[in-house]
């Protein structure tokens, strides 16, 4: 029995490894490049953001016939941007914006077809926020004017804190901040620089025609510790290990309720430094013949809805989770920076950083 | 040393550590617990042994649980004790299931940083990585400096942050002590293990170069070759004691020093895991209470001085391997136990181990409170473990810049070593000892100070032993005591006590304070000079000698390590011996464990 059991796996196995195949090659065998249409009843799969990987876990669970894969947004994005035609092994892409306008622009750049469908309405929002020690936040606070923003930890960060008047003890200023290849790191990237040109209406040769803000970036981008192999995000990090940053971005569905539930809730404290960026959760067809309502409805708009509460996001007409500041007004974000913008803020970070 | 030569110790060091502390018993241990598993899904597990106990509850637990299943199967989580360098070799290696027990679905090492060495080097090789990208942490405690709690007060504590920087300073003062007002303390001395063997002297090793540097992360081999890094590091290390493979022989010393009154003498400061000072101050000081054994605390605590430079955590991942012998299934059920022990009424366990919790819900209380000398809202900063290739100069610098030794090995050539080491034939002791004593031998600095004595009776030599290899710098005279060494024959009677005290005797007679002073004291039998009569009290002599010369104010730090070869030989001695001079015994019952205790013992230099 355990043999058979073996050959099943082992199959099961190859099939799914030729399947990625297909995806990262576009050899999906697809000519019409129409992808999957879904059907209501039929079963589905979803790639997910690995910023989302809870919420999928929990759809997977509680919706038949639903199948998930959770990978970094970057990672799918790179195989739809090159994809031939079309997924033919996922039916949809639950991510946050703008990860598919990523792609769109990369396929047009290249002269190739769209190979997505229209996204579904924003299912959910999360601002990204700032989590940190409450004494060092009223120490930089008070260097950066009363207000905490990415602009100023930019031009602090990795120097010592008694630059700023904090202790010695406390050592350099670390900034945490995932990479931007999911929903959350790429937000606060773009959250980062939104903040220092003060608007985030900005443009990538913005880059270069403001000679400060290379300089900044780079002063920002190398000073965020790099602990490896990486204990989970920079947040879990820090919760675990105070000493491992000493400010955190993230969105706040990741850190209002870990913060809320944390042993060291009383010395934290949760920022929403400005201007306000909200990540919006998205249902993307990998089909352009597939609309992205269609697949909400097939997964249940309320049990989406549901799902996405709980685990932190914001939804409308749902109570929010526990470690929320019901004060905070997302309606009040600022417009996220092009797609195509935060593309090259993204490529600036790697040849930054890696 | 270059890095396959340091996993090698590294292995040796472990294999030393399970053979002979608790590893066998461990493992025996573990199937009395867990039973057998039956038709399960087998998740073996290779942890480091500090955490071999609480991981065996909690794999008893989770195996009779509801959510041990796999596809309808039920999961049968196994653990077995494996210390983090000696896993990481096999993983490397090729893990021979014969000798080293199943091939590990979940390892979990005591630091994160074994991961990514052992991924490094299956790069190196061309070979595909089997830690995973992101890990769990069990269990996490940083590495601080304990300190008396007096020693500490002098220098500030609790109000001044203390640092590798005033290590240095103390180490480095001719006046030691007394610049700070307490001559009566004597020189400032540090105990560190060695960072070959040990997470604990691998970390303090870490810390202590940034510390050089001001840096905390980001360390470079240009740091290292700087000239003003490598003084700071030569200065730091010139105040240590000896170093060794585990902390557990500094805390026992202490503790025993502490009986004696003579804490503050033996060492001023040890770089350990904070549950170790948890441990100490409650009475437990090897973190291990032996059936009968009743905790006592010491008259004077040691606080943990969380350097503030920074500092590192053993953080205890848990990685589940991708290696080509787990399967699906494996894999799936180890995701359950990783889950299982994260559930907050598990983490709370740690709590009773000293450990804090790797699940950052479950509040750090007692026994990390300041009640043990401790302080759960410090470290205030951490310090990145640096890139491998930095890691592995790291360790090439420090086997130049650790303190020079001078050591005499004594080596016991009576009768007895000539019979077989194991029954039914094969190679003798004294075979399987010169191989291994040849072997250790490289394992000295080029500039360590090295002599040869071999003792037996009725041979007509002065004093029943006879000095085959004057001590000299090992550099020149390494090739002069192999050939010695293999040369040697069983002869006569074991004058254990009289050769013991005319070694320590001219050891201290020619003590070199900038250097480690130490025996090497291998025997197989109990003291045999022809005179029982007067056994006990020659004993009793030599104890007093040690003890006189080598504890208190003025003391003469000769340190006497003793190996204890073979089934016969007196094991109650030579312990003795070890601890009247503040040093550690060596326990090769099993003679073919001797290569890996004499690699042991050297590490101690």
């Amino acid at each position: 029995m355990k043999r058979l059991l073996a050959l099943v796996v082992a199959v099961g196995l190859v099939l799914g490894a030729i399947a990625i195949r297909g995806w990262a090659s576009g050899d999906s065998g697809d000519e019409a490049g129409t992808g999957n249409e879904a059907t209501p009843d039929g079963a589905i799969t979803i790639v997910c953001d690995a910023d989302l990987e809870a919420v999928c876990h929990e759809l997977e669970l509680s919706v038949d016939d639903v199948t998930v894969r959770v990978e970094e947004a970057a990672v799918t994005a790179e195989a739809l941007s090159q994809a031939n035609t079309g997924a033919a092994d996922v039916d949809g892409w639950l991510v946050s914006q703008p990860w598919p306008g990523m792609v769109a622009e990369r396929r047009d750049a290249a002269g190739q077809v769209p190979v997505l469908g229209s996204p579904s309405a924003a299912l959910a929002v999360s601002p990204g926020v700032m989590v940190m020690d409450r004494e060092r936040q009223r120490v930089l606070a008070a260097n950066c004017g009363g207000e905490i923003t990415w602009e100023c930890v930019g031009e602090v960060a990795g120097d010592p804190w008694p630059v700023v008047g904090g202790e010695e003890a406390w050592g350099e200023i670390k900034p945490g901040e995932q990479p931007p290849d999911t929903s959350a790191g790429l937000l606060i990237l773009g959250q980062a620089a939104s903040s220092f040109f003060g608007t985030s209406d900005f443009a990538s040769n913005d880059f270069s025609a403001d000679p400060a803000f290379r300089p900044w970036f780079e002063k920002l981008a190398r000073s965020v510790p790099d602990y490896t192999p990486p204990a989970g995000t920079p947040l879990q990090q820090f919760l675990v290990i105070p000493a491992s940053y000493d400010v955190v971005g993230a969105l706040e569905a990741q850190a209002g309720p870990a913060v809320a539930s944390s042993r060291d809730r009383d010395r934290l404290t949760i920022a929403y430094p400005s201007p306000m960026l909200s990540a919006e959760v998205v249902l993307v067809p990998t089909s352009p013949a597939v609309s992205g309502e269609s697949l909400v409805e097939r997964l249940g708009e309320e049990r989406l809805g549901e799902v996405l509460a709980g685990q932190g996001w914001r939804v409308q007409g749902i109570s929010l989770a526990e470690g929320l500041d019901p004060d905070i007004d997302v309606g009040d974000s600022a417009p996220l920076p092009g797609a195509g913008v935060l593309d090259a803020l993204r490529s600036l970070w790697i040849e930054v950083v890696r | 040393m270059k890095l396959r030569h340091l996993l090698s110790v590294l292995l040796a060091a472990t294999l030393v550590t399970t053979s002979c502390s608790s590893g066998g018993d461990d493992e025996a241990a573990v199937d009395d617990v867990l039973g057998d598993p039956g038709d399960c899904i087998v998740v073996e597990m290779s942890v480091s042994s500090e955490k071999i106990e609480l991981l065996t509850d909690l794999a008893a637990t989770f195996n009779e649980s509801e959510n041990a299943t796999v596809d309808g199967e039920c999961v049968f989580v196994r653990p077995q004790s494996k210390a983090s360098g000696g896993a990481m070799g096999l993983l490397l290696d090729g893990w021979d299931e014969n000798t080293e027990g199943p091939r590990p679905v979940i390892w979990s090492p005591a630091a994160s940083a074994w991961g990514s060495i052992l991924n490094q080097r299956l790069a190196d090789d061309g070979r595909e990585p089997m830690v995973p990208d992101e890990s769990s942490q069990f269990m996490l405690t940083p590495l601080v400096i304990a300190m008396p709690e007096p020693m500490a007060q002098a220098l500030g504590y609790p109000d001044t942050p203390i640092g590798w920087a005033d290590i240095f300073a103390l180490a480095t003062d001719p006046q030691g002590w007394a610049s700070v007002g307490h001559p009566e303390w004597g020189p400032f001395r540090l105990g560190k293990t060695n960072p070959n063997f040990s997470t604990s002297g691998l970390n303090a090793l870490i810390a202590q170069t940034y510390a050089a540097t001001g840096k905390t992360d980001g360390l470079t081999l240009e740091d290292l070759s700087d000239p003003e890094v490598q003084a700071f590091a030569q200065g730091i290390e010139s105040a240590v004691v000896h170093y060794g493979d585990i902390t557990m022989t500094f805390l026992n010393n202490w503790y025993r020093a502490d009986q004696r009154g003579t804490a503050l003498t033996y060492a001023s400061a040890v770089a350990v895991e904070e549950k170790s000072v948890i441990d100490y101050n409650q009475g437990n000081p090897d973190g291990v209470l032996d059936p009968g054994e009743e905790a006592r605390p010491p008259e004077i605590p040691l606080v943990a001085v969380y350097p503030n430079e920074g500092t590192l955590y053993s953080d205890n991942p848990f990685f589940i391997l991708e290696a080509d012998w787990v399967d699906r299934q494996q894999a799936e059920g180890a995701r359950l136990f990783e889950e299982f022990v994260q559930q907050p009424e598990n983490q709370e366990r740690v709590l009773e181990f000293g450990f804090r919790p790797g699940n950052p819900e479950v509040t750090i209380g007692t026994p990390v409170d300041e009640s043990n000398g401790v302080d759960p809202n410090q470290p205030q900063t951490l310090l990145q473990v640096p890139e491998p290739p930095v890691l592995v100069q790291l360790l090439e610098n420090w086997d130049e810049q650790r303190k020079e030794a001078r050591v005499m090995i004594v080596l016991d050539v009576s009768g007895s070593m000539g019979e077989d080491a194991q029954p039914g034939g094969g190679e003798t002791k004294l075979e399987l000892a010169k191989q291994a004593a040849i072997d250790a031998l490289d394992e000295f600095k080029d500039d360590d100070i090295v002599g040869l004595r071999v003792f037996t009776d009725q041979m007509g030599w002065e004093g029943n032993f006879l000095d085959l290899v004057e001590p000299g710098r090992i550099g020149d005279v390494r090739e002069q005591l192999k050939n010695e060494i293999r040369g040697l024959q069983p002869l006569n009677g074991t004058p254990l006590y009289e050769v013991s005290g005319e070694s320590f005797n001219q050891m201290v007679e020619d003590y070199d304070p900038a250097r480690i002073n130490a025996i090497i004291l291998l025997s197989d039998g109990v003291n045999d000079d022809g005179d029982r009569s007067d056994d006990p009290q020659q004993y009793q002599d030599l104890l007093a000698l040690l003890e006189d010369t080598t504890q208190g104010e003025n003391s003469v730090p000769v340190r006497v390590f003793p190996i204890a070869y073979g089934a016969d030989a007196d094991l109650a001695a030579l312990r003795g011996i070890a601890e009247a001079s503040n040093a550690a015994l060596y326990d090769a019952s099993d003679p073919l464990t001797i290569n890996k205790v004499f690699t042991a013992v050297v590490s101690n230099f």
